[in-house]
């Protein structure tokens, strides 16, 4: 099946490539997809698709997990045509302890990974792969809410350098350990497993963010826990573009509001519905900025 | 020195210049701040009695602000905070001949309610009624609402003046919804399929905004069942000539009279407050052992 966006968002701006798929097929050259996966056969089946495509672009395609180097290679072997990669030089294993850098307890150092992943494009690129092409189970790193509050960071620095370099990755997570609090990662992506249901939100640029999917009570907490993680970890201007909300509740603009606030520099929303506005300014959002339609 | 709610009955222009005009030009000669919340042509009317003083009054067209009954309320609190304790007028005519019945019905119980919403402020809130053009029902309402009555110039206690919470409980003009109008049961998860259902129905018969801001309504007002009412509820919509009406039926019980009159607070009461502005009749009502929510969006504002 080919992981062809479904056609349920209407975009009222232009945004980075996004969507919701039921593969981890066809999202070439270079993609950010998050996936919460039951099982290793669901995981199994994504990784032999994100593999198979890394292949045919001359990327560097690379297994990332718990467990010994000797574990990942055995699985990476498992899935069609990785044992060919492995043998070939053109994919590989890397211990998720080695993939990022992290304090005493084992919670992520967001800027430090992220300065440690780009190297690792720049080493792929040099070795003549088009780009890197990352296979993660991030499941060990984001067991309580602060591994996943810095988490939450990580992700979306790398989502902004997914943005504008030639590196995609399938960030996976356990369902059966995670349970809804995978939602709270899998969301900071572009693309995402269809089954998921919940909003996005992604990077299209450093400060810019794109904002998809129906925010309403049903992802209330959601949103909020979200938000409230990610928009204070970010520097100066924050622009979010909310072309793809066919639906925003007041309480959404609220704790925007509130975030907005509690920040030195602005929060701005672009591409909003008309009635955004006509929502904010009737509750005297006066922190949160709309910006007229353009 | 205490509030005053007192209904002015008058008969034609003259008279209203005379009681309604003399009493703002005493309150500005008194140096008090004064809002003026009436149909755009008596505007005028004061306008000629107060003359030039700029700046002095607060004019505010009622036929836009006050089309929904429960919105006057939250404006009249916003003018008595400004004025932070000093005596103040508001001048306040919400009825009108051409007003439904519905809405006429939702004018008494905002009428009763004014008496509880302003109980502690230090203003005089006079409500000038038409007394050559509204049904007689319309003033022996009046006169239950308003423990001061004025008429001919001579002020007095009403005689009639109820207890505003029975007024509020025994008003009501609530007509069974049209049967086979969509109907749709929800819960936390079915908030999407409300909107649709609304924006369905509403689409086909409203502008795009208008009935955009009848699903913002019903979203708030489902939510609110969600969250407050034991999380299930029933919407119902259907189209009448000239606008649309979403009910919502929950079973929580209605204990707050004034809810959504209160200007919006960080923590709660949002969702119907925002409601009341974005619909032009908004009639929330006990019902039974639960409550029932009926917003009504015309074709054009005030339709």
């Amino acid at each position: 099946m080919l992981g062809r966006p479904l056609p349920s968002t209407r975009y009222r701006g232009r945004v980075r490539r996004n969507g919701s798929v039921t593969s981890a097929s066809g999202l070439v050259p270079f993609a950010h997809l998050g996936w919460g996966y039951r099982g290793r056969d669901e995981f199994d089946a994504r990784a032999a698709e994100f593999l198979a495509d890394g292949l045919a672009q001359q990327q560097w395609v690379e297994l990332v997990g718990d467990g010994s180097r000797d574990e990942l290679e055995q699985r990476l072997c498992a899935l069609p045509g990785g044992a060919e990669a492995l043998e070939a030089g053109r994919a590989g294993v890397l211990p998720i302890d080695d993939a990022h850098v992290y304090d005493n307890s084992g919670v992520v150092d967001p800027k430090a990974s992220v300065e440690r992943r780009v190297a690792a494009i720049d080493e792929a690129t040099g070795r003549g792969f088009s780009g890197v092409r990352g296979i993660f189970d991030a499941t060990a790193l984001v067991p309580t809410p602060e591994h996943r509050e810095a988490f939450t960071e990580l992700e979306h620095l790398l989502d902004q350098k997914m943005a504008v370099l030639p590196v995609s990755a399938l960030c996976a997570y356990d369902l059966d350990q995670l349970g809804s609090h995978a939602d709270e990662l899998v969301c900071l992506h572009p693309f995402t497993d269809a089954s998921n249901g919940q909003f996005r939100i992604f990077a299209t640029g450093e400060g810019r963010l794109a904002l998809c999917g129906e925010l309403d009570l049903a992802n209330r907490e959601l949103f909020a826990l979200v938000c409230t993680r990610l928009l204070p970890r970010l520097e100066g201007e924050v622009v979010i573009d909310i072309g793809g909300v066919p639906y925003v509740e007041h309480n959404a603009l609220v704790l925007l509001d509130e975030l907005a606030a509690r920040r030195d520099a602005p929060v701005v929303l672009r591409n909003a519905d008309t009635l955004v506005r006509h929502v904010t300014d009737l509750l005297r959002l006066d922190h949160l900025q709309v910006a007229p339609p353009t | 020195m205490t509030m005053r709610h007192e209904a002015i009955f008058y008969h034609g222009a003259g008279e209203y210049a005379d009681a309604v005009g003399g009493r703002v030009t005493a309150a500005l000669d008194a140096g008090q701040p004064v809002l003026v919340a009436v149909p755009e042509e008596r505007a005028d009317l004061l306008r000629d009695v107060i003359g030039e003083r700029p700046g002095a009054v607060e004019y505010l067209d009622m036929d836009s602000v006050g089309r929904n009954p429960a919105r006057i309320i939250p404006m009249v609190a916003e003018f008595i905070d400004h004025c932070a304790g000093r005596p103040s007028t508001g001048i306040g005519e919400p009825a009108w001949p051409d007003r439904s019945e519905a809405e006429t019905a939702e004018v008494v119980r905002h009428e009763a309610l004014v008496n509880t919403a302003f109980a502690g402020t230090t203003s005089d809130l006079l409500c000038p009624y038409d007394a050559a053009a509204l049904q007689a029902d319309a003033l022996e309402a009046a006169a239950r609402t308003h423990p001061v009555v004025n008429i001919e110039g001579q002020a007095r206690e009403s005689a009639t003046f109820t207890d505003p919470a029975e007024v509020w409980s025994s008003t009501r003009h609530l007509p069974a919804a049209p049967p086979g109008a969509p109907t749709l049961e929800f819960d936390r998860g079915r908030l999407a399929a409300v909107r649709d259902l609304v924006v369905e129905l509403a689409g086909e018969h409203l502008p795009a905004a208008r009935a955009r801001h009848l699903v913002i309504a019903a979203n708030e007002v489902a939510s609110n069942s969600v969250q407050h009412a034991g999380g299930t509820g029933t919407v119902r919509v259907w189209a009448e000539p000239d606008a649309v009406v979403c009910e919502i039926r929950d079973a929580g019980r209605l204990t707050d009279q004034l809810a959504g009159r209160r200007a919006p607070e960080p923590a709660h009461g949002r969702g119907l407050w925002l409601a009341n502005q974005l619909c032009d009749l908004v009639q929330l009502h006990p019902d039974g052992a639960g409550t029932v929510v009926r917003m009504r969006v015309g074709f054009t504002p005030g339709s």
